[in-house]
């Protein structure tokens, strides 16, 4: 039973952190990051790097954020600059960049699954089953995003010039605010936030170049939930959806449970899109 | 969403290069026929058929997206669905009527779970992002469920030893699948060319407006993403027998995605795009796949992405650039007693409204009559707006009745609230800017929407008073400009032409004079003047202008914080202490 | 958003227009090759979701090749090896076909590929009517046509030899099932539910995932309430390296053990620490015979010390190549009818031991090996079962 619990608060932790980096990116440029799972992808591939190289998989977690943050800002003057605030353009153009980052994983790694070693093989005993201590340690570790992203928004100058930004671009900028750099900083924020997602759940996927697609829909029904830049909502909906896919995975089958996640998650959207 | 005017034209899609893409089809039709004559048999039956069989797909797809602006990012499931009906009916069924009967359940099938899937996502409150990841899903979805039920669907392995086509020379099958691809280039294109194209394209460009125009948006939208799955299934009907298996990928999101690459590079939003973009790649494709194993699709994702952000209406696109054809607009008479009240009431009646803990209208009592021209008053940020949004439908109030000739109308959508006979303009005059003033006119006059199937008409009917102010307004001189082009000015008369065409009995004019010069606002006040007094309109305006209101107004209210401090004759109220005390911060007499 | 200028847009569209041109009339044009030679078509996994699979399928085709042609070839002409990629895709996989059986004229078709492509062939293969189909892969058994020869493992072979030689072994009669959810897993569900109370176990749970679950934390959990002696692993080899990685790092490992039939050298590798103790049955194994042994430096001397490891998966093509040549030679030509007639009456004793098809079931036998992997991630062999008759797979 506590198990349970613990694997229903694990999933939902990790969904949690899938999602964040989305949020952050849609929240405040309102950019629909179709490339989001590939930047998840591109965390976990760093790990596989950071492991071949021969430094410990722990590493990967600082890594990780730095290297898809990196590519993040490469790609920000040529590509995502041109969708700020363009809802049907970023979803067509990073349709089409998660493509390209998908084919280029493909030719550069190779189409197989790559494996990544726990940075701990540590196990904590409850009542009378192990359970992986790196499982809690993703609702730790979804707490930890969670809170600072949170503190960040709402405690530091620059988490309200964001929110500025993000209510009303046009004002901000006559302020003197500098809206490209918020942007472009940002979607560096946002993308680390998806590496550091990939570096963490790598341990437990495995790399392989089309893994960005089922963190995509469930992300992004996350955001959608939750509702355009909020957190507090973020963590509601991975909550009620996690739970849901976990629990009817449990008693039913995984498949149903995914299947039960898109269901929550439109009638949700729809309930609060009416309300 | 509307569009600078420089990229108007541009995106106008299918009026401007109608003439060019009909062409192109053909041009694509001739060289297919031809086709077995100079490749050999394997190219022409076994690459070219399934090309023409995913250009099907794709012409699908943009019925859906470059027409109606659904960006169904799963449309293969649709395509597989019907697939999968065709090879289980066939297989599984063991008489001469099977291949018809799933043939039409191949068509039924995606329809249905499309109008299912389509009353989530576009009824209530919508977006382009939530129409992209519920189509999104529905791949997965189906994918999912494909390998749950293996004994209906085979699972991974998939059906094979579907029964193929009665007859053994494949050139005929060849023949037959370039004659159903032929019947899906009619059906778009009939449908793109009509009336109901017209208006498709308006939902398309600007929802908003066509919903304030009384049409059911979105039923329409729900109607076309229907069909297009529809379509769809009927490419994957003959899809299972041309191949003789369905396999689980034809589900998934590989082939959704390929299709949106596809239609994208073709060019969106014509009926020879997609057609095009289908053939090519597909034909393409295994010769560069074999060549350059993983290159290929890394060439194409690169290219799409260049296509959507720089080319955005595709190959096609760069080949259509004259001058688009004219439509030749002819103004007609509309028919008599098509207004659709003579005399009418509209009646707020304490409307309470909040966002969050901000109270916007608070305990409002308003009322519209015919025959009145009635101004509404207030300072910035007092509420006007938001009264109008209410009242129309495009807000929901708290608390509070509205009542519209008797009848409660404080819940109806914008479009039933515009059929009860009250319309609005915007603030920011708003028009369907990648159409041409006449089709402006057009689509604000007419109200049957599936009637507009069978025809393609250059004829406006236009009642009289809308006759006027169109050529009081000098637009009767340029019928054929992009609504997009038109100046500050222009656009307001347009929309007031526009609100007129559909003769309601209650127009709300929300500034109708903001920005406009002094002659032509004398001009507006003279026109208001006389379709009050003239043609028994109920005119409700939204002002700032004291001098303007007091030369027009037989009826004053006053707005003021949420609710109504003043109501009567433009004397009593423009004299009253509390209309001194808004505009000028006290109730001296003196200056 | 800037406005590029249309004029060098149309050019660009011009000259992509008329490449595109260029490539087609490419595609279409049939390419001419020997006259003097016998072609092979073989469809392998170059890319997709079993691509790590590929190149050791093309080297098995390969190996056969090079040795038949070394030889002397077939009927004194050389045999000439035409591959096409299924990219693990049945629509690619069918088209591939189509490629190799209408356009090159091949005159015998063998597949390395999954289930769902076989099927995808099988309707062009049945088109063409003059050639043979041989299908070259581990798979769930029961796939019958009457163009087709199957060489693979089959569940039947793989589970029922193991299931009365472990309980007796390592003690114990409870077994869990964990397999992903399509045929080969069902089938083979179907087959241990028969084959396991037969010797006298009992299977506890069966539990179906997607292909592609990386999170077993449901499972294991139930495993470890219900603690069996031996859980059977039927998933895609990237499945089983979650499943383990995680079935270790709960520490079940010690309690349990795991069988999988379907994992190479790279899921082994990818597992780490966490392969210890699994079993594997399977045709092949590097170092299972002498054969084998001798087999692999041939292998190396021919494609090269970097030519991609030999396993059980790939090694059935070249094979199924060298039974057919044998056939062919015992025929006197490549007709399809006096093939299928000699096919059976052939055998070869290769790296794996002695392989033959059978004419009633048109399946092959050949022997199994259950190996166990060590400490360092190598398979060691612990019991080898010999020849494994499939069982009436098909009636012919």
């Amino acid at each position: 039973m506590v198990l349970g619990i613990l694997n229903v608060l694990s999933a939902v932790s990790l969904l949690f952190i899938a999602a964040v980096g989305l949020a952050v990116i849609f929240g405040v440029m309102g950019v629909v990051n179709l490339a989001h799972g590939e930047f998840i992808m591109l965390g976990a591939y760093a790990s596989v790097i950071v492991v071949k190289l021969g430094l410990p998989v722990s590493v990967s977690l600082i890594v990780a954020p730095l290297a898809v943050g990196m590519i993040a800002l490469l790609l920000e003057p040529i590509f995502f600059r041109y969708l700020y605030g363009r809802v049907m353009e970023s979803i067509l153009a990073t349709w089409g960049l998660s493509i390209v980052l998908r084919q280029a994983a493909q030719l550069i790694f190779g189409a197989g699954y790559q494996s990544v070693p726990y940075p701990t093989d540590a196990t904590i005993t409850v009542l009378t089953t192990q359970i992986s201590f790196y499982r809690v340690l993703a609702i730790f570790l979804a707490l930890v995003i969670g809170l600072g992203v949170l503190w960040i928004e709402k405690r530091t100058n620059l988490g309200t010039t964001a929110r500025a930004v993000m209510s009303n671009a046009g004002l901000a900028s006559t302020l003197g605010v500098n809206i490209g750099r918020i942007y472009a900083g940002t979607l560096v924020f946002g993308a680390a936030l998806a590496g550091l997602a990939g570096a963490f759940l790598a341990p437990l996927t495995s790399a392989y170049p089309s893994m960005g697609l089922s963190f995509l829909t469930n992300s992004f029904f996350a955001v959608l939930v939750g509702g355009l830049g909020s957190l507090p909502g973020l963590a509601f909906a991975s909550g009620m959806l996690g739970s849901t896919q976990q629990i009817v995975a449990i008693f039913i089958d995984p498949v149903w449970g995914s299947v039960a996640l898109v269901i929550v998650a439109l009638i949700l959207v729809r309930w609060r899109g009416t309300a | 969403m509307s569009w600078p005017p420089g990229i108007a034209i541009a995106h106008s899609g299918i009026d401007r290069l109608r003439l060019t893409s009909v062409g192109a089809n053909c041009l694509i039709v001739a060289l297919l026929a031809s086709a077995p004559l100079w490749v050999s048999q394997y190219f022409a039956t076994d690459i070219l058929a399934r090309a023409m069989l995913l250009a099907i797909l794709a012409l699908a797809l943009d019925l859906a997206w470059g027409c109606c602006g659904i960006l169904s990012l799963g449309h293969s499931a649709f395509f597989g669905l019907g697939a999968y009906a065709m090879a289980i009916v066939a297989l599984r069924w063991d008489s001469g009527l099977a291949p018809y009967v799933g043939f039409v359940l191949a068509i039924l099938l995606p329809a249905l779970l499309a109008a299912v899937v389509g009353w989530f996502m576009f009824f209530g409150v919508t977006s382009s992002l939530y129409v992209a990841i519920v189509t999104l899903s529905l791949p997965v979805l189906l994918s999912a469920i494909d390998l749950r039920i293996p004994k209906l669907t085979g699972g991974l392995t998939g059906l094979s030893g579907i029964p193929s086509f009665p007859w053994a020379e494949p050139l005929y099958t060849y023949y037959l699948l370039l004659g159903a691809l032929m019947l899906a280039i009619v059906i778009v294109t009939w449908i793109v060319r009509s009336d109901f194209g017209r208006l498709l394209m308006a939902v398309r460009d600007n929802e908003e407006r066509a919903r304030f125009f009384g049409y059911n948006t979105p039923a329409l939208r729900l109607f076309i993403f229907a069909l297009s799955a529809g379509l769809a299934g009927y490419a994957g009907a003959l899809y299972a027998p041309y191949n003789g298996f369905v396999s689980h990928g034809l589900l998934g999101l590989v082939l959704s995605t390929s299709a949106i690459v596809w239609v994208a590079i073709g060019g969106r939003g014509t009926a020879a795009g997609p057609v095009a973009g289908a053939l090519l790649v597909n034909i393409l494709e295994p010769t560069l796949n074999a060549a350059f194993p993983g290159f290929w699709q890394l060439f194409l994702g690169l290219i799409f992405t260049v296509v959507v952000l720089l080319l955005p209406s595709g190959l096609f696109g760069l080949v259509g650039s004259r001058r688009p054809p004219r439509r030749g607009f002819q103004i007609i008479d509309a028919p008599p007693g098509r207004r659709t009240r003579d005399r009418m009431t509209v009646a707020a009646r304490k409307l309470n409204l909040s966002f969050g803990s901000l109270a916007v209208l608070h305990e409002l009592n308003l009322e519209i009559e015919t025959g009145k021209l009635h101004c509404l008053i207030g300072p910035n940020g007092a509420g006007k707006s938001t009264l109008v949004d209410v009242i129309t439908g495009r807000l929901r109030a708290s608390a509070g009745d509205i009542v519209i000739d008797g009848a409660q109308a404080a819940f109806l959508p914008p479009n039933v609230i515009v059929h009860r006979g009250v319309m609005r303009t915007f603030q920011a005059s708003n028009v369907f800017e990648t159409q041409r003033i006449g089709d402006n006119l057009f689509l604000a006059a007419c109200r049957r929407e599936l009637a507009l199937l069978t025809q393609s008409t250059n004829q406006i009917a236009m009642p009289v008073d809308a006759r006027r102010v169109l050529q009081l307004s000098g637009l009767d001189r340029k019928l054929d400009t992009f609504a997009g082009e038109l100046g500050h000015g222009e656009r307001k008369w347009l929309e007031l032409c526009m609100v007129l065409t559909a003769q309601p009995a209650i127009i709300i004019l929300d500034e109708p004079t903001a920005g406009l010069s002094s002659i032509d606002r004398a001009n507006v006040g003279e026109v208001l003047i006389s379709l009050v007094r003239e043609h028994s309109l109920g005119l409700l305006l939204i002002e700032h202008d004291l001098d303007f209101v007091k030369s027009i107004a037989e009826r004053l209210s006053v707005l003021s914080q949420g609710t109504i401090v003043a109501d009567g004759s433009v004397q009593a109220v423009a004299e009253s202490p509390v209309v001194r005390q808004i505009y000028l911060g006290h109730t001296n007499a003196h200056e | 958003m800037f406005k590029l200028p249309e004029r060098r847009f149309r050019l660009g569209g011009l000259m992509l227009a008329l490449s595109m041109a260029v490539a087609i009339v490419i595609g279409s044009a049939v390419p001419s090759s020997a006259a003097d030679a016998i072609k092979i078509g073989a469809l392998v996994q170059l890319s997709g979701g079993a691509a790590f699979l590929g190149p050791s399928e093309e080297a098995a085709y390969r190996m056969a090749v090079a040795e038949i042609n070394k030889s002397g070839g077939v009927l004194g002409k050389k045999l000439e090896l035409l591959i096409a990629d299924t990219a693990t895709d049945p629509a690619t996989a069918n088209a591939g076909a189509k490629r190799l059986l209408n356009q090159d004229h091949v005159s015998v078709l063998f597949a390395s590929s999954t289930s769902a492509s076989r099927e995808a062939v099988l309707p062009v293969v049945r088109q063409n009517g003059r050639t043979l189909f041989f299908y070259d892969a581990i798979y769930e058994g029961h796939a019958c046509d009457p163009s087709m020869f199957v060489m693979g493992e089959v569940p039947e072979t793989q589970i029922a030899p193991i299931v009365p030689y472990l309980q007796k072994s390592m003690g114990g009669k409870s077994w869990y099932f964990v397999g992903n959810d399509y045929n080969w897993p069902q089938n083979t569900a179907a087959i241990a539910e028969k084959v396991i109370p037969e010797h006298g176990g009992k299977l506890v749970g069966t539990k179906f995932v997607p292909i592609g679950t990386a999170d077993f934390s449901s499972i294991l959990q139930d495993i470890a309430s219900v603690k069996p002696n031996f859980v059977l692993l039927i998933m895609l080899p990237s499945d089983v390296v979650a499943f383990m990685k995680q079935f270790h790092n709960q520490g079940l490992d010690q309690s349990v053990t795991a069988i999988a039939t379907l994992v190479e050298q790279s899921a082994i590798a990818a597992m780490g620490p966490a392969a210890k103790g699994l079993l594997i049955p399977a045709g092949y194994f590097a170092d299972a015979t002498q054969s084998a042994k001798t087999f692999e430096a041939a292998y190396k001397a021919e494609l090269g010390g970097n030519a991609p490891a030999q396993n059980f998966i790939a090694l059935n093509g070249y094979d199924a190549l060298h039974l057919w040549v044998l056939a062919v030679q015992k025929a006197g030509s490549v007709d399809k009818d006096a093939v299928t007639k000699a096919l059976p009456e052939v055998a070869r004793d290769g790296p794996r031991g002695k392989v033959a098809y059978s004419a009633t079931t048109r399946h092959a036998t050949f022997p199994i090996y259950l190996a166990r992997i060590d400490e360092q991630g190598h398979p060691t062999i612990i019991e080898s079962f010999g020849p494994v008759d499939p069982g009436p797979q098909c009636k012919f």
